[in-house]
């Protein structure tokens, strides 16, 4: 089984990965632009991470991902920043932490609050660091169970869980899944050598490329929804004097319990599929309010609605990269950006990467740690410039988001035929937005598409053809039947409430 | 079940949840806050055939015109598509964009893209 010493030999290796100057460098670079992106509303990390992955390219496999992460968990950071001082939450997980946030601004108690809020983050992020550390080996252990039938399942029960947990129309998102899965498969088949979906064009025989469609989807649609909505670049609202930086004991030590309370809740809702920051941040402020003995007084600045939803937004971040690296699956939208970030390296996802990647995945980890490290020490002095940043006008911001995008994704291929894609996907992700149907199940299934096929065809060898393998196989069983489970909750009344409720800030 | 297989039950499965979205008839999302004025057809298909088109445009004039000039082609028309855009600040984030472009991507980053337009080689 795992030793404690190979855990332990696992963190010392991830350490020194992790301080190499190099990959300190870019982990800094990404927290910043993370934090940028978080305190800029309007440009998420989704988006981010999209327009940056062609440039990360370049670098080493592992900084590449120190990179990208970085963004995800620094974009955790800036949003919530704004969300407090000036109830604009940047990013969707900080939308609760601006009702009780904004309220201690308010109050005076601003500064405290961004404290609170800095250091529940990287007490989360730290035991997040730990539990995966821990946990991962273990996962990869028991993953060696799964053959073909228990992958496909768990990548099905994936999908669907994302939809049913996120916000939104199930039917829609369903559509967008299987509208994804069509655009994954489009390509070479591997069995047969058989050409699908290609239309003509020999650039796509190797299947859509990966970039093109995401930065077409979140990149350019956001842009069209913008311009639509003729945002009017407001001056931020006066930032109320900040008194103090540092909370009262009394404040600490409500806060600490919540923090952790928020941690744990982060830990397990990062490792369901669909999970991740947005629905851990949520569940926390829930259940936070749920088990207070002065419900009440919620809004009005309550230290536990910061703690909480900060701390869980943060271990769910990490915790989301659990799935890829251990299982080789995404659990989420920004998981499969990481998995074509690591497929352009010539790396494949999968539970061998623990023992054929050791200096990637710990130093992916590790880095995870120093990056918290990072956010906390600079954040809390940076707090002004971020809100400076706010007054950027959008005419000048959407252009340099275009070219940034454009080019890098004419760097990848050095061909124009990505350029139109992502004119063509833009198109698309701008109409999907108008008939209000999520383009993350779309990129989830897409990236899944071509290994669930895979999968389902080697249950298909294995089982002569037989569709009862599925449920022959006891794993399999399970996890169908949870699938079957979580769909028809959908139908009780109680869900449907609880999932309006949840969504409608 | 050949390679067509997943293809066709995939597709069936989109089908069918379209008739479906076309049956509920729009019960199945909440209804649409409505409390923006929504902008007219004209300065919508402007936002979406400039932007678009810019991106495409870019893509039309990077070979025979080089980076320098395709971004600002690129950025020129994708800012004008804003409505409230000006001439001279669309010029300018133009200019600005195209030279800070082609110093990052040519000359930085060391990226082979054409920079030079065909006509002076």
């Amino acid at each position: 089984m795992i030793a404690h010493t190979d855990i332990f030999n696992g963190i010392v290796l991830g350490l020194q990965v992790a301080s190499d100057p190099t990959n300190i460098l870019f982990c800094l670079l990404g927290c910043l632009v993370g934090t940028l992106v978080g305190v800029l509303p309007g440009l998420g990390p989704t988006a981010t991470i999209a327009i940056l992955l062609p440039l990360t390219f370049g670098l080493q496999p592992v900084t590449g991902l120190i990179t990208l992460a970085g963004i995800y968990y620094g974009a955790q950071y800036g949003g919530s920043t704004t969300s407090i001082l000036l109830r604009l939450p940047g990013e969707a997980s900080s939308v609760v932490t601006a009702i009780d946030g904004h309220a201690m601004t308010r109050n005076g108690r601003g500064g405290a609050a961004l404290t609170i809020a800095a250091l529940a983050s990287f007490l989360a992020g730290t035991i997040a660091t730990f539990f995966m550390a821990a946990f991962a080996p273990v996962l990869a252990v028991a993953v060696l169970k799964f053959g073909a039938p228990e992958y496909f399942m768990l990548m099905f029960l994936g999908l669907i869980t994302s939809v049913v947990l996120a916000q939104g129309s199930v039917l829609r998102a369903l559509a967008m899944i299987m509208l994804g899965l069509l655009l994954g498969l489009a390509g070479t088949d591997v069995n047969s050598g058989q050409y699908r979906f290609d239309f003509g064009f020999y650039e796509l025989l190797n299947g859509v490329p990966f970039v093109p469609v995401v930065v077409g989807l979140f990149g350019i649609a956001d842009i069209l929804v913008a311009l639509e909505k003729a945002v009017k670049d407001e001056a931020p609202p006066v930032l109320n004097r900040i008194s103090s930086l540092w909370p009262t004991k009394r404040e600490a030590r409500r806060a600490t319990p919540a923090a952790l309370r928020g941690t744990v809740i982060g830990l397990v809702l990062g490792l369901l599929p669909g999970g991740g920051a947005l629905l851990s941040s949520f569940m926390a402020y829930t259940a936070e309010k749920r088990f207070s003995n002065m419900p009440d007084r919620f809004g009005t600045g309550m230290v536990e609605g910061v703690a909480a939803p900060e701390a869980a937004n943060n271990s769910g971040a990490q915790t989301a990269f659990l799935p890829l690296l251990t299982l080789g699956i995404p659990s989420n939208a920004i998981m499969a950006l990481m998995v074509g970030a690591m497929m352009v390296h010539g790396i494949v996802p999968g539970p061998r990467i623990m023992s054929n990647q050791p200096a990637l995945f710990w130093g992916l980890i590790a880095s995870m740690w120093i990056g918290n490290l990072m956010l906390l020490v600079i954040n809390l002095p940076l707090v002004g410039i971020w809100v400076q940043l706010l007054k950027i006008r959008y005419q000048y911001l959407f252009p340099t988001i275009l070219v940034v995008s454009i080019i890098g994704i004419y760097g990848v291929e050095f061909t124009t035929f990505d350029v139109y894609l992502t004119a063509i996907f833009g198109l698309l992700g701008y109409f999907l937005y108008k008939c209000r149907c999520e383009p993350a199940p779309l990129i989830l299934a897409f990236v899944l598409g071509p290994m669930m096929e895979e999968y389902f065809r080697r249950s298909m060898l294995v089982g002569r053809g037989d569709l009862s393998i599925f449920v022959t196989h006891p794993i399999s069983l399970a996890m169908l039947v949870v699938t079957i489970l979580l769909l028809s909750s959908l139908l009780f009344p109680f869900i449907q409430s609880f999932r309006q409720k949840a969504f409608a800030e | 079940m050949g390679p067509g297989f997943f293809p066709k039950a995939v597709a069936g499965l989109l089908i069918l949840l379209g008739i479906i979205i076309f049956v509920v008839s729009g019960r199945d999302v909440s209804p649409p806050e409505d409390d923006e004025p929504g902008i007219g057809l004209l300065s919508l298909t402007r936002i979406l055939f400039f932007v678009i088109g810019s991106v495409v445009l870019f893509g039309l004039t990077l070979s025979p015109l080089g980076l320098p000039v395709a971004t600002f082609l690129m950025v020129a028309l994708a800012s004008a598509a804003r409505s409230g855009a000006r001439p001279v600040p669309v010029f300018l984030t133009a200019i600005v964009l195209s030279v800070l472009a082609t110093l990052l991507f040519a000359f930085v980053l060391q990226l082979q893209v054409p920079v030079y337009p065909e006509l002076l080689k």
